[in-house]
């Protein structure tokens, strides 16, 4: 048995969903179970934590890839109202991750992390669904955990608007203090520009162009 | 009769003595600054040439012959360059210490004895009041850094100060071992003290601790710790640029030829031939080349120390080391072996 | 009733004095500024500021074809591009199964390596800067400038090499190349002895190195390390031997590490390493001529079924062991013809968060040396 069945029976509670990922496998949990999944896999041997990051999915990629995330099923029709056509399937809404998609009002951010046992040569990939508003779009931190997960968390921060809970220095790491938006989501305006100046020896963010750099 | 006097006399018939002894003083002195002036670019030339060899690359060869007036275009660069006055620097402390550290550097050439019977100031108090003038440059050091207004500067000057001070000391120290040997501290008289042995072969600890303080005091890789490009980006001379760096830089070569000149009068027997043969100015300045050369690949060989091990390094090694080789110089006087 | 002193009243105060290393300092090798507390030339506090380089490569993936991410790749650590193709490439073909021929494996091997030797070599030359020994910077570039030469025939580029492709690499080298990278290996190795002599038993370097910047392998973990700089702290770990790509399984090499953990003993690694990867270049050139299959697979095919070619829908993490550790990316692919998201795993972003612990306390010369031996390359970073 696998260190990472092993985990995924340990905490069985916490999981939502289990698959495989390619080569490795995936456990799916919720924000309030992240923690204990991490601290029980740090526990069980996974002690290298390779990155954080997170994927954005605003409501309509999520609908256009609904099937192969498992948003939706193809099921056989049960009662076809045409006799002839007995194979008919049709497309039913599932809960997947967590979620329903009648749930998801913008969309959901996933939350990535990947784990790996230097020991016993294994993966994991532990996968956490919130919804993507920037207000509710937070999970608890693990940098307690792994010192190194601090500025992973932070990037995802910066560049997608996830806030961890519980993070010592929560604040942007590549983009100034005050920039507005998270670059990395799919609805950030890429056209807008935003500029630099400098003011009583601080960066401040203006969208004059005529005032920054 | 030395030089200076056989001079003067010349010249005393025509404008009487005062006049002539004026006049011979400041004509000497300038030519000897002005020899000073020329060989310094000259050594940056080498420097180059060296540096280049050591790396294996040529080095500057497009100006001139083998690039020999590579120096000449550096030089008209940094005079045409905008004279640049930082914002916020103390303009008094900071424009002084351009002329506090190469004036006193350009100085201690007239004491230096070049040729049997000539040195342009002749005093008796000679190494004693070379160094001493020599060792104003913390002063400058100091005044460069603070005046800058930058806070690199500010850590260099210190650490630059701080290193003169540890090193002046065992440099001293070692100078003045050979005072002992020769019983003068007049620079003639210490080169003519060499006749048949030159004082390396009974000093080699005094020319170890000369040359490293030596190094010390010069401030070039492996203890260029004031102005580690890598740490404190040029140390006290990061504010300066156009002619200011350009007097600096200058300091900097011109104290090479100094310690390379001291080191081959006090050990390697100044302007003495190796078995008497054509004494003269001439196996001085080949002398010289060899010190400056070696000083010039250590330069370019050894990584940086940490600060702390080389001030460890100066007075816990060389300090005592430099006394109990006082007491060798002493003994060896003593029991009349040299 | 009296007013408590705090300690620090009753002693006499010091001064602190905050110094801003960077973005433009020599130290820093390239825009990364370190914001230190100084009490004198100790450092009480350092962090690193860092962002002054970030493109958004990885928004800029998303929205482009498969394709034409590979060229962005190439900017992020621009001393190892080849790595950073190959780690995009490698996720993208985990993702989709593609199998690749045993001929483009080899190239792919000899291009690696050589890029390999080549930032290391640059790291040495740059360390050599940073700890004061200028002359060692000439020599590692004269060698890299040489590997430099043999990449830009075989890829066409001297810097941002692009050579990867779904399935292979752009095309094949001849006979010449093989001869000249032959040669090469044994300059790299006289190049190689004269550093040794030069360094390994200088007192100074060593006095210098020894003892400093010591990170445990525990920490090393923490902190997310990999590479050399966690070899360096006894733990044998390196995914060529671990999780092989491109048959590295079948190349006889050895995995260096030093117990110390010091900078002396990061050093130390990565010399061996590029020991053990001229090895392998060796013998990749001897199998050169005897490789089976086509520089590309059949499968995708050149040109603009390269353009088209996307892998199935899906979700993958290909990583890689580049000169400065794991290097990995994550592939999230909805179907078209791009990338739905691209996540490059930077291994110099790990290992750089590392330095706010490993410089406090330590004095400025050394903390300037514990971070030219992390090997960082902030385009890496920064992304």
């Amino acid at each position: 048995m696998s260190l990472a069945d092993d985990v995924i029976d340990t905490v069985q509670e916490h999981v939502i969903e289990e698959d495989v990922q390619k080569d490795k496998p995936l456990l799916v949990t919720d924000p309030e179970g992240l923690r204990d999944v991490m601290a029980e896999a740090q526990d069980a041997g996974f002690d290298h934590l390779c990155f954080v990051t997170a994927v954005d999915w605003p409501k309509d990629e999520i609908e256009d890839n609904a099937a192969w995330l498992g948003f939706t099923e193809e099921r056989e029709v049960e009662d076809p109202d045409d006799e002839e056509d007995e194979d008919a399937t049709e497309t039913v809404p599932v809960e997947s991750k967590g979620w329903h998609l009648d749930d998801v009002d913008d969309g959901l951010m996933e939350v990535v992390y990947n784990l790996y046992s230097y020991d016993e040569g294994d993966h994991l990939a532990v996968q956490v669904w919130v919804p993507r508003e920037v207000d509710q779009c937070s999970v608890p931190t693990v940098s307690d955990l792994w010192a190194g997960a601090n500025w992973h968390e932070r990037e995802v921060f910066d560049l997608y608007g996830v806030t961890f809970e519980g993070h010592p220095d929560m604040k942007r790491i590549f983009m100034p203090e005050d920039w507005e938006g998270h670059p990395h989501r799919k609805d950030y305006d890429l056209g807008e520009q935003q500029y630099i100046y400098r003011e009583d020896g601080i960066d401040k963010v203006t969208k004059d162009a005529g005032k920054g750099w | 009769m030395t030089a200076v006097e056989w001079l003067t006399a010349q010249l005393a018939p025509l404008v009487g003595q005062s006049w002539a002894v004026l006049v011979v003083y400041l004509a000497l002195s300038a030519a000897t600054i002005g020899f000073v002036l020329a060989a310094a670019p000259g050594l940056v030339w080498g420097m180059r040439k060296v540096m280049g060899h050591v790396q294996h690359r040529t080095g500057p060869y497009r100006v001139g012959p083998f690039g020999l007036l590579q120096p000449v275009a550096d030089g008209i660069k940094l005079v045409s360059k905008e004279d640049i006055v930082p914002a916020g620097v103390d303009e008094f402390s900071w424009k002084l210490a351009v002329y506090v550290l190469p004036v006193p550097v350009f100085i201690v050439f007239l004491f230096i004895p070049w040729h049997p019977g000539f040195v342009v100031s002749n005093v008796a108090t000679g190494i004693v009041l070379l160094l001493a003038v020599a060792a104003i440059s913390p002063v400058g050091e100091v005044l460069a850094g603070w005046g800058s207004n930058n806070k690199y500067s500010v850590l260099g000057g210190l650490r630059a100060a701080a290193m003169d001070v540890a090193y002046e000391v065992p440099l001293v120290l070692a100078a003045a071992s050979v005072v002992i040997l020769t019983g003068s501290m007049e620079m003639q008289a210490i080169v003519e003290a060499q006749q048949g042995v030159w004082f390396f072969l009974v000093q080699p600890i005094g020319l170890f601790i000369f040359l490293i303080a030596g190094l010390a005091k010069i401030g070039v890789a492996p203890v260029d710790l004031a102005e580690a490009e890598s740490e404190f980006v040029a140390g006290f001379h990061t504010e300066y640029s156009g002619m200011r760096f350009g007097l600096l830089f200058l300091t900097l070569f011109a104290n090479i030829i100094l310690i390379s000149l001291l080191t081959s009068i006090l050990f390697l027997g100044g302007w003495q031939a190796p078995l008497g043969l054509f004494d003269g100015v001439w196996w001085l300045l080949a002398k010289t080349v060899v010190i400056a050369v070696f000083l010039l690949t250590t330069w370019f060989t050894l990584p940086r120390v940490r600060v702390d091990q080389f001030m460890n390094l100066g007075w816990k090694l060389l300090f005592p080391l430099a006394l109990v080789n006082m007491v060798i110089a002493g003994v060896l006087a003593k029991g009349g072996i040299v | 009733m009296a007013e408590q002193q705090t300690p620090s009243e009753q002693t006499p105060k010091r001064r602190l004095m905050t110094l801003n290393v960077g973005p433009q300092h020599p130290a820093t090798h390239g825009v990364l500024r370190m914001k230190m507390l100084l009490d004198g030339e100790r450092i009480v506090d350092a962090e690193p500021i860092i962002g002054y380089l970030h493109r958004g490569s990885e928004r800029l993936g998303e929205m482009g074809t498969y394709l034409q991410f590979i060229p962005y790749t190439d900017r992020m650590d621009y001393l190892a591009a080849i790595h950073n193709n190959m780690a995009f490439v490698h996720a993208c073909e985990k993702l989709a199964d593609l199998d690749v021929p045993p001929r483009a494996n080899v190239l792919r091997v000899l291009a690696q390596e050589i890029n390999r030797v080549a930032s290391h070599l640059i790291w040495m030359g740059t360390f050599g800067i940073d700890i004061g020994a200028m002359t060692t910077f000439f020599w590692c570039f004269r060698d890299r400038e040489r590997a430099l030469r043999l990449l830009e025939r075989m890829t066409g580029t001297r810097l941002t090499y692009s050579y990867m492709r779904f399935g292979g690499v752009k095309h094949d080298v001849d006979e010449d190349w093989i001869q000249d990278t032959r040669e090469w290996v044994d300059q790299v190795r006289e190049g190689i002895q004269e550093l040794d002599d030069l360094l390994t038993e200088n007192d100074i370097f060593v006095a210098r190195t020894k003892g400093t910047g010591v990170v445990s392998t525990e920490q090393a973990i923490d902190y997310g390390m990999t590479g050399p700089n966690l070899r360096a702290t006894g733990k044998a770990f390196d995914l060529r031997k671990e999780e092989p790509y491109a048959s590295y399984e079948t190349y006889d090499f050895d995995v260096p590490t030093s117990d110390e953990g010091d900078v002396f003993a990061r050093y130390a690694c990565r010399m061996a390493e590029i020991e053990e990867s001229l090895g392998i270049v060796e013998q990749a050139c001897d199998r050169w001529a005897d490789a089976e299959g086509n520089h590309l697979s059949r499968e995708v095919g050149e040109g603009s079924s390269q353009f088209r070619w996307s892998p199935p829908e899906g979700e993958a993490y290909g990583r890689i062991e580049s000169p400065r550790g794991e290097l990995g990316c994550l592939v999230v692919s909805d179907g078209s013809n791009q990338p739905y998201r691209v996540k490059m795993r930077a291994h110099s972003f790990s290992n750089l968060s590392a330095i706010s612990e490993l410089a406090r306390g330590e004095l400025i010369q050394d903390a300037i040396i514990t971070l030219g031996s992390l090997d960082i390359v902030l385009g890496d970073i920064d992304r």
